[in-house]
């Protein structure tokens, strides 16, 4: 046998049902390394951030910078007296003032996400000041570090603020990629997750509820009617997607077709899926070539969008692109293409140019003035989920129950499933979600469809889940 | 896995043989510098793929931190690839092959897995979990437009640039002193040494050749889509494939035809395939391989210009059973005895 022979040798469509299984989709998405990978080193975070059990750690620790003081109204107090009336809160009733409250968060502080993990801490760090100027309790908050969607460590991280008896926490990735949630529950935890939600198996799950729309789904309704109205001649619809296993995958097709029902569209029967991660999208961008739609859905995530979108101006395609995400990964990976053609995407995307209540703009002020640029979706999602920790703890506080205590807090939360938030809203109405008290997805959450072009996002509609409320702007 | 979901046109057949042809390079051009590396040394270099990412960092750091012209930067960035193996080779394999013995191949295939792995983090922690963005000119990404197909000009670099390092390879194996000292020390070291080849230094050789084959792929890779510390690890897998599928004592040429024949067969298999299968046409392609060389195709052959012939082994086989079995039951004994 030769020397390389012996080398080769050796060698029922219900929204509850959408909800459930579509929910998967944006579970795996934010589990993707490729969503929540983009810059930002990390390893002091991550000495940091896995403290021993039951040390808290707040301000800077996650957010790398804590927060500077504030420039917006003379001073923390002033933010205070801000919040609380943007908040539209009634100053004489208990606000937590003189209260040490402890909370936890279970972000990626290392690993890919890392970046993610740090602009969320932001949020949470510039909330915890603004509700202690406030006159809101001072809540401390012991950050843990999943790495980026590793189910054991975020088993050890839930384990350590469970024996601590922390009674609450935001969390991302989907509860880790429901590792925790076991734990979550076994230790009566309240959690509020704000990155990947609580689609999939998630739903439903006692102390778990997921602050963000169901990424690729409850968009569509809102999509769909925007497409009719500003491109009446739109009649044929493509797919390109992630493959996220067979099932998913059928399902995935399954109810996004199923979204075209009642539209003005029809799918073609392009459904093209590439691997998480992917570079070279020519491959596929052929077979979109040769079965051009006259719009092309992309649900894919992180740098995935900029690559797609660069290749396809060298492919010529005239089919208008709608993606789901904007992120600064995938900006940067467009080498230019964004900016030069523009990116058109519908989410739940948080557009910092754009703030349309006091409460989102002094968000939009304060972040700016805290940490020197504008905050992304993820820091407004952390800032808003803290914001509606201190409205449960009010709450609780107000019966004369335990702030200390998860089913106290759960049902505090029970109370009323609608929470302020910095998206949406107007100057005389802060914007809110609410809850599904069955699902514990979200109700509603102001989306919209925004266009990124020429280093700004611009807002182009606006709706709520199942296009509710939609406004063409 | 549905047949023919979409349309198919001849643009798109046209669009996939380019563009196959076009990554074909690049898995060409690794494989030729893997299967140096294998056959000449006998190291499986799986840290190939480290040494691969570091050419796109050194070119990233060189052009974007500190500022060097485009085409410096590129020079630099292949330099530390080639920098990277040799150091490799010289400092970690040398030294575990002289003391592992006959166990060096095993004991160097895990150093190499470590190193690629612990390389790999090391280039996460001084350049961070993020993908860096090597945008060179605007030049090398003008859309050219070939019939119906489309391509850019770092597409075209790509494609010369191995195209002619293969070619100068190729030479350099065939008409120079240092060539068939190559070859020598592919066929047998120890004979290469007695006539005077010291086969460390051509094993450094071979490195360094080999490293500098993958830095050029991977600086292109780097500037058509972007820098990251997990790039080398794909293509290195491709290298493997294309270095045992080509045989790793091959001529380079006929190597780098094989990665560029096995692009082409990936990209065409998406007329068939959803895009996501397209990736495992090429391990079923190598496992076929593989799996084809156990058959002793002489046999077979003969077989099929002869069928009798296994007919008639087959009526050998029957009478050898009924002999067995009436020795098993006391009214025969077996022939040996």
């Amino acid at each position: 046998m030769s020397r390389d022979r012996q080398d080769s040798a050796a060698s029922g469509f219900s929204r509850r049902d959408m909800l459930r299984r579509l929910g998967y989709f944006g579970a795996a998405a934010l589990a993707s390394p490729a969503v929540l990978a983009a810059c930002g080193s990390d390893a002091k975070q991550a000495t940091n951030t896995t403290s021993a059990p039951g040390t808290a750690t707040t301000g800077s620790t996650a957010g790398s910078t804590g927060p500077t003081a504030s420039t917006g109204t003379g001073g923390a107090g002033g933010v205070g007296a801000e919040l609380l009336a943007a908040l539209g809160v009634d100053p004489t009733v208990k606000l937590g003032g003189g209260t040490s409250w402890q909370m936890g968060a279970v972000l990626a502080l290392t690993g890919n996400g890392s970046f993610y993990g740090k602009t969320m801490g932001r949020g949470i760090d510039l909330a915890v000041k603004h509700i202690k100027a406030a006159g809101g309790p001072d809540i401390k908050v012991v950050y843990k570090d999943h790495k980026s969607g590793d189910p054991q460590a975020g088993v050890q991280a839930m384990t350590e603020l469970g024996t601590s008896a922390v009674p609450a926490k935001l969390a991302s990735y989907g509860d880790d990629i429901l590792a925790m949630l076991p734990l979550t529950q076994q230790y009566k935890c309240l959690t509020l997750d704000g990155g990947g939600g609580n689609g999939g198996t998630g739903q439903s799950q006692d102390f778990f509820w997921g602050t963000r729309a169901l990424t690729g789904l409850d968009m569509l309704g809102g999509l769909f009617r925007y497409i009719a109205e500003t491109m009446p001649d739109a009649k044929t619809m493509g797919f390109v997607g992630w493959d996220l296993g067979s099932a998913l995958n059928a399902t995935t097709k399954r109810l996004v077709l199923a979204s075209l029902d009642g539209t003005t569209l029809t799918h073609n029967g392009l459904f093209e899926l590439a691997a998480p991660n992917t570079t070279d999208f020519v491959g596929l961008l052929t077979k979109v070539k040769a079965n051009e739609p006259d719009v092309l859905l992309v649900e894919i995530f992180g740098q995935d969008p900029g690559f797609f979108l660069d290749q396809s101006q060298a492919s010529n395609l005239k089919t208008k692109i709608f993606g789901v995400e904007f992120t600064p990964d995938g900006l940067n990976a467009s080498k230019g293409a964004m900016d030069k053609v523009g990116w058109t995407f519908s989410t739940d995307y948080f557009n910092a140019d754009e703030a349309t209540s006091k409460l989102g703009k002094m968000f939009v002020r304060e972040f700016k003035a805290a940490y020197g640029d504008s905050p992304d979706f993820y820091a407004a999602n952390y800032y808003e989920d803290t914001l509606a920790m201190w409205d449960i703890v009010r709450r609780v506080l107000n019966k004369g129950g335990d702030i200390n205590s998860g089913p106290a807090l759960q049902d505090g939360l029970k109370e009323n499933y609608v929470f302020a938030s910095v998206y949406g809203g107007d100057d005389n109405a802060v914007g809110t979600f609410e809850f599904d008290p069955n699902t514990h997805s979200l109700k509603r959450r102001p989306m919209g469809v925004f266009v990124y072009k020429d280093g700004k996002v611009k807002t182009l509609a606006t709706f709520n889940i199942g296009a509710a409320d939609y406004k063409t702007l | 896995m549905p047949l023919f979901a979409v349309t198919i046109t001849w643009d798109s057949v046209s669009q996939l043989l380019v563009t196959g042809v076009i990554n074909g390079t690049a898995y060409g051009l690794l494989g030729v510098g893997f299967a140096l590396i294998l056959g000449v040394s006998g190291r499986f270099h799986f840290a190939y793929s480290f040494t691969y990412a570091l050419a796109g960092y050194g070119a990233f750091w060189a052009y974007a931190r500190v500022g060097l012209p485009f085409g410096l930067a590129a020079v630099f960035g292949v330099a530390v690839c080639v920098v990277a193996g040799v150091t490799i080779e010289r400092v970690g394999y040398r030294t575990l092959a002289h003391q592992a013995g006959g166990s060096a191949l095993l004991a160097i295939f895990v150093a190499s897995l470590g190193i690629g792995i612990a390389g790999e983090n090391l280039l996460r922690l001084t350049f961070s979990s993020a993908n860096q963005q090597l945008d060179g000119p605007s030049g090398f990404r003008t859309v050219l437009h070939w019939g119906p197909t489309s391509f850019r000009w770092v597409d075209v670099w790509q494609v010369l640039s191995a195209v002619v390092l293969v070619i100068a390879l190729t030479a350099l194996l065939r008409y120079t002193v240092l060539g068939r000292s190559i070859k020598a020390t592919r066929g047998n070291p120890e004979l290469a040494r007695i006539i005077g080849i010291n086969p460390d230094t051509i094993y450094l050789i071979c490195f360094a050749v080999g490293s500098l084959l993958a830095g050029v792929a991977a600086f292109w890779f780097g500037l058509k889509y972007s820098v990251a510390a997990d790039m080398g690890f794909k293509p290195v897998i491709y290298a493997f494939v294309v270095g045992f599928l080509a045989g790793t004592a091959r001529a380079p040429a006929r190597i780098f035809i094989v990665g560029v024949l096995l692009s082409v067969v990936e990209q065409l298999s998406s007329i068939f395939l959803e895009i996501r299968w397209t990736q495992l046409v090429v391990f079923v392609i190598l496992v076929i391989y593989l799996g084809s060389l156990s058959i002793n195709w002489s046999r077979v052959f003969a077989m099929i210009r002869n069928p009798a012939a296994l007919w008639g082994r087959a009526r050998v086989d029957d009478d050898e059973e009924e002999e067995e079995e009436l020795w098993k039951s006391g009214t025969s004994t077996p022939v040996s005895l």
